[in-house]
């Protein structure tokens, strides 16, 4: 996912405005706008298109509520960001109690990267990155999933950008111990 | 950057598929009237729950203290000799409604002889007295 872009900024607010006004189809041009955006980012941490697409229409629904009240105080981006991470937190959550209670039907053990020569797979790290402290797992998807500098974490978060930059390290590091990763 | 962190960075999936945003959108607002109507629902269900408590604690409109409607039995008159303020009664003064309460109680039990011979008893007895 792209980082935050500031020049969108002002067309998404116009839009929101919009939206706030009565207009239903400013709503749908931000979605067409971020959709790209939302599915890859969720295709990335489940690694299912369904599931991606699934995930990507709760956040859209809970734009179509939320937006109502949208207080043009940050970038969109960074609004949306807050509810994709939130929404991805709640799926990782849940997929971890499945597969400790053996819900998953069909397991996907994901596909080794043999260019990489990676010892883990793409499930594997996501699972390893659900069983992370909160902050920790919050600031994983964002650097993992959407490659966003830690200023824009920071400002997504809240927290400060060393703060982010050093839930970052410790994550690494657990991420590292788990996968065994030399 | 280390080496684990770009192999991270590099596990990130690229989304082979281009995404259909008309199918979406029409997906997407379907779930959106699902919900308004789940909402309607659930507000209209809160509502009737509320009108319906409110009318069960007005006992659906019904009077309250309108000793009118009801009928009284003072048992009390029953129970000779038992309490302060029949101490002083004679239970031979009740003695009717006292066999007619036993005969009813034997019918109720199923004794239909035992009525029978009850009552003839009672009648002997009436007899004898006469």
């Amino acid at each position: 996912m792209r980082p935050i872009v500031r020049n969108d900024m002002q067309n998404d607010h116009d839009l929101i405005h919009q939206y706030q006004n009565g207009n239903r189809a400013a709503y749908d041009e931000i979605v067409r706008r971020h959709i790209s955006n939302t599915i890859g980012f969720f295709y990335t941490i489940t690694g299912d298109r369904m599931a991606a697409e699934d995930l990507a229409q709760d956040v859209f629904l809970k734009l179509f509520s939320h937006l109502k009240r949208f207080r043009f105080e940050s970038a969109f981006t960074t609004y949306l960001y807050r509810i994709n991470v939130n929404t991805a937190n709640t799926w990782l959550k849940r997929s971890k109690w499945k597969a400790l209670l053996h819900l998953d039907q069909a397991p996907d053990q994901g596909e080794r990267d043999t260019e990489l020569e990676q010892e883990w797979t793409r499930k594997e790290l996501w699972d390893a990155v659900a069983k992370l402290p909160n902050k920790q797992r919050t600031v994983v998807m964002m650097r993992i999933a959407q490659e966003l500098p830690y200023k824009d974490i920071a400002e997504i978060t809240g927290m400060s950008e060393g703060t982010a930059k050093v839930n970052f390290h410790h994550a690494v590091t657990t991420l590292k111990k788990w996968l065994r990763d030399d | 950057m280390t080496d684990f962190e770009q192999k991270l960075i590099n596990a990130r999936l690229e989304d082979p598929r281009e995404t259909n945003a008309d199918e979406f959108l029409t997906r997407l607002h379907n779930r959106i009237s699902e919900s308004e109507e789940n909402k309607r629902t659930v507000t209209a269900s809160i509502m009737m729950l509320i009108v319906v408590s409110i009318l069960t604690m007005t006992q659906f409109g019904a009077p309250i203290n309108e000793p009118d409607y009801f009928y009284y039995t003072d048992e009390t008159d029953m129970i000779f000799e038992t309490d302060f303020w029949t101490v002083n009664n004679d239970s031979l003064d009740a003695y009717e409604s006292y066999t007619d309460d036993l005969a009813y109680f034997l019918l109720q039990e199923g004794n239909f002889w035992e009525t029978v011979d009850l009552l003839n008893e009672l009648e002997l007895e009436e007899e004898i007295t006469l």
